[in-house]
């Protein structure tokens, strides 16, 4: 469960008091990655405003190139990341920065999944729509773009809500 | 990181990160725009959709008066973004 923060400490606190107490095995048997090792996941909690995004494209950046990914895939991971994270802030949290967002990259023999999680309002990708980008250029609103993106850009992109708890995760595959 | 400056009358310069956290500040120097602009992309080393919709809603203004942006210098990385979002098809890319 990610812990409620009435005051948002700086980032560097915030890294310290991620919950020691996840249970890792569950975690890893809901995500079908029973054979990885708790060393390979590495995670991040930020407040959810867009001030830290820098912070998780280079969470995931650093992650991604140690696990070997090529340069352009580390830059579409992060771009992928990015929009995840926009859309958490802007539409499951409307914006509050009182908030905060649980990430992780979890890697594995076959792929790389980062995987965000919030206590927002849930998403549902069966009301999503391919963006009109007419409606976005008169709204000046991103309109399901993030979406669009993440989709072109990742092998799999998963949601799911558990106990009050949105998952999203970002699927990529190491190049055979 | 991120920096957007009017150059000139009718060219605009970004360089940094253009994320969600921009929006208020490139939005304000974008909504002076009033005729048609380049925006040089040179230092640009990234852009989301946050930054990719502002671009579209300004192109989207200028066009009903017969006007546009002209969007230059992209790096590979920021120029890929606009190819996925389909924008490689509404902006003049030189």
């Amino acid at each position: 469960m990610i812990p409620k923060k009435k005051h948002l400490p700086g980032l560097e606190t915030i890294k310290t008091v991620v919950p020691q107490k996840h249970l890792e095995r569950q975690e890893l048997e809901i995500a079908g990655l029973t054979d990885t090792l708790a060393s390979n996941i590495h995670k991040l909690t930020i407040p959810s405003s867009t001030r830290y995004l820098e912070d998780v494209r280079e969470f995931v950046t650093t992650h991604a190139t140690q696990a070997g990914f090529p340069d352009e895939v580390v830059e579409q991971l992060k771009i992928a990341v990015d929009e995840a994270c926009t859309n958490i802030i802007k539409h499951a949290y409307k914006g509050k920065g009182e908030n905060i967002i649980d990430l992780a990259v979890i890697l594995s023999a076959d792929k790389l999944i980062v995987r965000l999680r919030d206590e927002g309002v849930s998403f549902s990708p069966s009301d999503y729509k391919e963006p009109n980008l007419i409606e976005i250029a008169k709204k000046r609103r991103s309109g399901g773009l993030g979406v669009h993106i993440m989709n072109r850009l990742m092998d799999r992109v998963e949601y799911r809500t558990r106990d009050g708890v949105n998952e999203c995760c970002l699927v990529k595959y190491f190049p055979s | 990181m991120f920096e957007i400056d009017r150059i000139s009358e009718s060219e605009i310069s970004l360089a940094g990160h253009f994320d969600a956290s921009q929006q208020e500040k490139a939005s304000k120097i974008f909504e002076e725009i009033k005729t048609s602009h380049t925006v040089l992309f040179n230092e640009l080393d990234y852009i989301s959709s946050a930054g990719l919709s502002i671009l579209l809603y300004t192109q989207q203004r200028l066009s009903e008066v017969g006007d546009a942006l002209k969007l230059k210098g992209m790096n590979p990385h920021v120029k890929l973004v606009f190819e996925y979002a389909g924008f490689d098809q509404i902006f003049d890319i030189e």
